[in-house]
């Protein structure tokens, strides 16, 4: 075998090595936060309303925990968990969601909280 | 240099698993606007009697169309339910890979070092001779004197693999459910 050849063996090698790796790396799921004035209780049912007017289905929801999850039937199907608390006067809402199995990063869900602060009305 | 277009292959690559979209997807089409109706009673009752009671008519309906509920919380006005049925003679149009029910997958190896070494091996999958399946759930929540449904359906093959999913809230079920709705509390109001 000559030189070159066993480089470029190595070089492809390695590619796939990474290539492979890309795609296993798995981040850790990251919510994304933001306040509203709304109390808990009204925040978590405009959060829910507002999943299923998306299309979303509800797979699990407690208005006591705060706490909701959500699908959607688009391929590889999205998912949403959504956890709402109690603020100093006002509520926490905390959003993640995972596209098949990888995290979907925290900065594309800005505007899905936009749009529950606009039903809330609370656009500045 | 051969490495230069290599590296660039691999930078695809890379980018190809990346992918994310900009914004939390939706349903397309969006929910039908049948999905979204008035449930019928005047609202002179208070409101957790009435949000009840809307409820407790939607399981009626779900139960008598084959649906199982999943998970309910009727302080949120919230119903979630699903039903299976199997599906014969399915196969994915768009993917016949192995041909319908012969649940066999072949994997192989292939190693190229001093020699060349070439290795096949079958299994027979879990779930050889099950019938593929579709999956249908539904979402209500009863909210402010409306009733919101959601549906999703999903379709596995007979490997358990998914295989089709789509959001189904269109008009043919809602205007159903609609109807159904409609003439199981207008019995219990007029007596």
């Amino acid at each position: 075998m000559t030189p070159f050849r066993h480089t470029s063996w190595v070089a492809l090698t390695l590619c796939a090595t990474l290539w492979l790796a890309g795609c296993a790396t798995t981040q850790p799921l990251e919510p994304r936060e933001l306040r509203y004035s709304a109390p808990m209780e009204q925040t978590f049912r405009e959060a829910v309303a507002l999943m299923m007017e998306q299309g979303y289905v509800i797979r699990h929801a407690d208005l006591t925990l705060g706490r909701a999850e959500a699908s959607l039937a688009r391929w590889p199907e999205y998912r949403i968990q959504l956890q709402v608390s109690d603020a100093q006067g006002g509520s926490l809402v905390s959003v993640s969601a995972l596209r098949g199995s990888q995290p979907i990063p925290p900065y594309v869900l800005d505007p899905w909280l936009v749009e529950l602060q606009r039903k809330l009305g609370e656009l500045p | 240099m051969k490495a230069i277009p290599l590296s660039i292959t691999c930078l695809l690559a890379l980018a190809g698993c990346q992918t994310v979209p900009d914004r939390l997807p939706q349903a397309e089409p969006a929910p039908a606007a049948a999905c979204y109706f008035p449930t019928d009673p005047p609202t002179d009752q208070s409101a957790p009697d009435e949000t009840l009671s809307v409820l407790t008519a939607s399981i009626d309906v779900l139960e008598a169309w084959g649906f199982s509920l999943e998970t309910t919380d009727t302080e949120l006005g919230l119903v979630s339910a699903s039903r299976e049925r199997e599906l014969i003679g399915y196969y994915d149009r768009y993917d016949y890979d192995y041909g319908y029910g012969s649940g066999f997958r072949l994997f192989g190896g292939f190693g190229i070092g001093r020699g060349v070494g070439i290795g096949v091996g079958g299994s027979f999958g879990p779930g050889f001779g099950q019938q593929p399946v579709e999956v249908e759930r539904v979402s209500l929540l009863a909210r402010d004197g409306h009733l919101r449904i959601s549906r999703d359906i999903r379709r596995f093959d007979h490997l358990g693999d998914l295989r089709e999913s789509y959001s189904a809230s269109n008009d043919d079920f809602c205007g159903r459910f609609q109807d159904a709705f409609s003439s199981s509390v207008t019995p219990q109001g007029a007596s």
